[in-house]
């Protein structure tokens, strides 16, 4: 330092002394205030460990990084027989059941439940035919006697047949789809239906193979027998719904299945074994004949397919001649055959119109 | 009569040189610190130095041992009951004196280094 001095006195101007003084303050205190500056950063990292474990505690995780001894004592490895190395019994991982089926009141897991859900009401696509048969044959039974066939029925909308001004409204969403599989078995209200389980009976006529027409009763035997033509389809295993006077199958055929399906009855059932159409024409006490000439003429098929076209109609009491409380029949259309009489259709409501009552007028 | 006056400065700065505590000496070497360290943070000198240090007190230990003492201070006074400013005060000056000389000794002569190729 004194040599320093020394020289700036020499060398420089006394003012300058002065000014070098800091200079040699500098280098005097050279080392310490270098460590100053490293302290600062020393400082710095301590500061950086002490955020860290204060971090650690203010956050919750402290006890993740430096967990306590009970807490090692918690996940001790388990060597007790009979339990796995965490302490469970093997059976513990069986969760329970979850849901209650409120139709059959049974227990059943989640996943389960809704295929369960669907047979056990027989409203899914795939439900079986048992529960549909029991949900028909109670239906049926409950409607049995009733003779309500005020309800008329329309054909289905891709068909506009006419009724006289009498249409109602379309009671029957599904009438127009056959093909589906379970569509006779449903009730024929639109399926959105589901949550009544007793299905609303309506004066409708189903479509039925031979085990469900067995499981109905006498009186639904009989009345659907004299409404529909009943001849078992071999395609599909199911009775004709058509009329009486269907024209695709013929009274013998009518005749036959009959005999059939009432094969165990007794007396009681001999009036049906007649032909049906027949016996229909003596009950309603008309001329059948003098009204089939009129469709001979326009027609050139079957005098029964004209019955059968006419029949496909509302058939009001003025075409027959018969009684006013001979009430129409409900046939609906459950099943896609060609349909051979599309023309028919057109001609009776022209009838109906033009001579209300009369027999014809051509 | 000047020389007399040149003397008298000589020999206050021989008293300086010993005290550091004089408001004015101290005020003087803060002065001097931050330029030090503007000089430092501006080249980005400050940044590696730092990193170096890092790395050499992590190898050396210095870390772990102080996140121990760290723990003892923490289950001393319970969970609840810790701040930073409690944990900075107490470990502050136990960090200070726990650096290994080496490592000081590493980063002074990487400060002056510094300094004399880049002179204030």
């Amino acid at each position: 330092l004194k040599r320093t001095y020394a020289l700036i006195f020499r060398q420089r101007g006394r003012p300058s002394i002065r000014k070098h003084l800091f200079v040699c303050m500098d280098l005097s205190k050279n080392g310490e205030l270098l460590e100053s500056v490293l302290n600062q950063l020393i400082d710095e990292e301590s500061l950086g460990v002490c955020f860290e474990m204060h971090r650690a505690v203010k956050l919750n995780y402290y006890e993740l990084l430096y967990p306590d001894d009970s807490a090692y004592e918690k996940h001790d490895l388990v060597n007790v027989k009979g339990l796995d190395i965490f302490g469970n019994a093997p059976n513990a991982m069986k969760k329970p059941v979850d849901c209650v089926c409120p139709n059959c009141s049974r227990m059943l897991g989640a996943q389960k439940f809704a295929p369960h859900l669907e047979k056990c009401m027989g409203m899914g696509r795939n439900s079986s035919r048992l529960a549909t048969k029991k949900n028909k044959a109670l239906a049926d039974s409950e409607q049995e006697g009733s003779d309500d066939y005020e309800e008329e029925w329309t054909y289905p909308e891709r068909k506009p047949f006419p009724t006289q001004g009498k249409k109602q409204p379309k009671k029957f969403g599904t009438s127009g789809n056959s093909p589906k599989p379970l569509a006779g078995k449903t009730s024929l209200k639109p399926l959105k239906d589901v949550d009544s389980l007793q299905l609303k009976v309506h004066p409708s006529i189903q479509q039925h193979n031979v085990d469900t027409f067995a499981c109905l009763s006498m009186d639904c035997k009989h009345t659907l027998l004299q409404q529909i033509c009943g001849v078992v389809s071999e395609r599909t295993g199911r009775l004709c719904t058509r009329s009486i006077n269907c024209p695709q199958h013929t009274e013998d055929q009518r005749l036959d299945v009959r005999k059939r399906l009432l094969a165990t009855q007794d007396q009681e059932s001999a009036d049906l074994m007649t032909s049906p159409f027949k016996r229909r024409l003596e009950a309603d006490d008309l001329e059948p004949y003098h009204e089939l000439s009129v469709y001979e003429n326009v027609l050139s098929e079957d005098p029964l397919e004209g019955t059968g076209g006419r029949s496909l109609v509302e058939e009001g009491p003025s075409l027959l001649g018969s009684s006013p409380d001979k009430t129409p029949r409900k046939v609906i259309k459950l099943e896609k055959k060609p349909r051979k009489l599309g023309v028919v259709p057109s001609l009776p409501s022209s009838l109906f119109s033009s001579s209300h009552g009369t027999t014809s007028s051509f | 009569m000047q020389l007399l006056w040149d003397c008298l400065i000589w020999k206050l700065t021989l008293l300086f040189s010993d005290m550091d505590l004089k408001p004015d000496a101290k005020r003087k070497e803060n002065q001097v610190r931050t330029r030090i360290n503007q000089k430092l943070e501006e080249s980005g000198e400050r940044e590696r130095l730092k990193e170096l240090l890092r790395s050499r007190l992590q190898e050396c230990g210095w870390r772990d041992q102080l996140k121990k003492h760290c723990r003892e201070l923490i289950s001393h006074r319970g969970l609840n009951n810790i701040s930073v400013d409690t944990l900075a005060q107490e470990i502050t000056p136990k960090a200070r004196a726990s650096v290994p000389d080496l490592v000081k000794k590493e980063l002074l002569q990487q400060i002056r280094e510094y300094l004399e190729k880049n002179p204030i």
